[in-house]
C-alpha cells in the first residue's frame, strides 16, 4: 500500500520522515529497555543480555557521531573509516554476545533439571560449532580484503539468527514440560529474537523485490512490536515458576538421572600400573607361586 | 492465550526458515546487531594488502 504512495513526491518524503521517526523511537525503545533492566536487576539473572543492551544503547550514539559529524576526527574521510571499523566490531561483538544469550534463556529454561541441562549445553554448543562452520565455509578468501571483515560479521549473525530460531522452536514445544510460563522472561527474550531473525531472513528474501519498500516498514515495526514487548517483560513483574512436579518413572525424569551420572564424576579408583620386567620381580613371582604349592604338600603329608 | 503464543511463536520459526532457505534471499545487516545505517563500499578505506596477493597494486 505504501509502495502506490511513493510516486508521489509529497509523500515519499513523508514515509522517509515515518521511517526516521520509527528509527528515532528504536533507539529510544532501546535505551528504556536498557534502563529497566538494570532498574528491576534483571541483569544478575541474565548477564549475557545486560551487555548485550549496554552494547546496544552505548554504542549507538557514537557511532551515529561518528557519522553525522564528518569532521570529528580531522577529516571526513577519517570519521568514515573509523564508522566503519566501529560499526563492524559492534555487530560482530553483538553476534557474539547473542550467542551467550542463547545460552542464558537455555540455562533458565532448564534450570530444573540440571542434569538435562548440561547434558543440553554440549549439545548446544555443537550444534552452533556446526551451523557456524557451514556459515563460514562459503566465505571466499581469494582476494583478501577489508571487505572480509562484514562476510565474517554476516556469517557469524546468520548462524547465531539460526540457532536463536532452533531455541525459540525448542521452548515452544517443550515449554508444557518444563513448566515453562509465556511470562517468564526466558521466553520473552527468545520470542523476541525469535522474531527479529525472521524478520531479517524475510527482508533478506524479499530485499531484490518492488515489494523492499512496504517490507522496510512491516520489518521496522516488528522490531518495535519486539522492543515493546521486551520492556513490557522488564517493566512487569513475573510470575514465581511452578514447581516440576514429575512422577518417578516419567521419562524426562529418568532422562535427567541418567544425564546427572554421566557428568558425575564420582569415587575416583587407581588402576594398577603394568611393573617393570626386573629379575627381582620375576623371582618375587616364582617364589609367590611355588610357597603355597610346598604348604598344601606338606599339609597333605602330615 | 498461551496456545496463541505458541502457535504465533511457531509460525515466525516455520516462516524464518522458509525464509532463510529461499534461493533469492541475499545478505543484509541485522538490526539485533546494528542501528546505524551500513557503511558505504565506495567509502571503504582501501584493501588490506599483503605480500603473495596477486590483486593488490604494487605488491609482488
Amino acid at each position: 500500500m505504501l509502495g502506490v504512495f511513493t510516486e508521489w513526491p509529497g509523500v515519499v518524503m513523508s514515509s522517509q520522515l515515518a521511517m526516521s521517526l520509527m528509527s528515532a523511537l528504536e533507539v529510544l525503545l532501546w535505551a528504556v529497555l536498557g534502563f529497566l533492566f538494570w532498574k528491576n536487576k534483571l541483569h544478575r539473572r541474565f548477564p549475557a543480555m545486560g551487555a548485550y543492551l549496554v552494547l546496544r544503547v552505548a554504542s549507538t550514539p557514537v557511532q551515529l557521531a561518528f557519522l553525522l559529524n564528518g569532521g570529528l576526527l580531522g577529516s571526513g574521510r577519517t570519521s568514515i573509516a573509523v564508522y566503519f571499523f566501529l560499526y563492524w566490531a559492534v555487530y560482530i561483538a553483538s553476534a557474539v554476545i547473542l550467542y551467550f544469550v542463547c545460552m542464558e534463556v537455555f540455562r533458565s529454561a532448564l534450570s530444573a533439571l540440571p542434569g538435562l541441562m548440561r547434558l543440553g549445553i554440549v549439545v548446544f554448543r555443537w550444534v552452533f560449532l556446526a551451523s557456524a562452520i557451514a556459515s563460514f565455509s562459503t566465505i571466499s578468501f581469494l582476494h583478501v580484503s577489508i571487505l572480509v571483515i562484514p562476510d565474517i560479521g554476516y556469517r557469524l549473525m546468520r548462524a547465531v539468527s539460526i540457532l536463536e530460531l532452533c531455541l525459540l522452536a525448542f521452548l515452544c514445544l517443550a515449554m508444557n514440560a518444563f513448566r515453562l510460563s509465556v511470562r517468564d522472561l526466558a521466553f520473552g527474550i527468545a520470542l523476541g529474537f525469535g522474531v527479529m531473525s525472521t524478520a531479517d531472513f524475510i527482508l533478506a528474501a524479499t530485499s531484490h523485490s518492488s515489494l523492499t519498500d512496504n517490507v522496510q516498514f512491516v520489518y521496522e515495526s516488528l522490531i518495535l512490536v519486539v522492543l515493546g514487548l521486551w520492556v513490557a517483560y522488564a517493566a512487569l513483574p513475573e510470575p514465581a515458576r511452578k514447581p516440576m512436579l514429575l512422577p518417578v518413572n516419567s521419562t524426562i525424569y529418568r532422562w535427567n538421572e541418567i544425564a546427572t551420572a554421566l557428568g558425575h564424576t564420582g569415587t575416583q579408583i587407581a588402576l594398577r600400573q603394568p611393573v617393570n620386567n626386573s629379575l627381582l620381580t620375576d623371582v618375587e613371582n616364582v617364589v609367590d607361586r611355588v610357597m603355597p604349592r610346598n604348604l598344601k604338600g606338606r599339609k597333605s603329608e602330615t | 492465550m498461551k496456545l496463541a503464543i505458541r502457535i504465533f511463536a511457531l509460525t515466525m520459526v516455520f516462516a524464518g526458515v522458509a525464509a532463510a532457505v529461499s534461493p533469492s534471499a541475499s545478505v543484509i545487516p541485522s538490526h539485533q546487531s546494528a542501528t546505524g545505517p551500513l557503511p558505504r563500499p565506495d567509502n571503504l578505506p582501501g584493501p588490506v594488502c599483503a605480500p603473495g596477493i596477486p590483486t593488490c597494486p604494487g605488491v609482488v
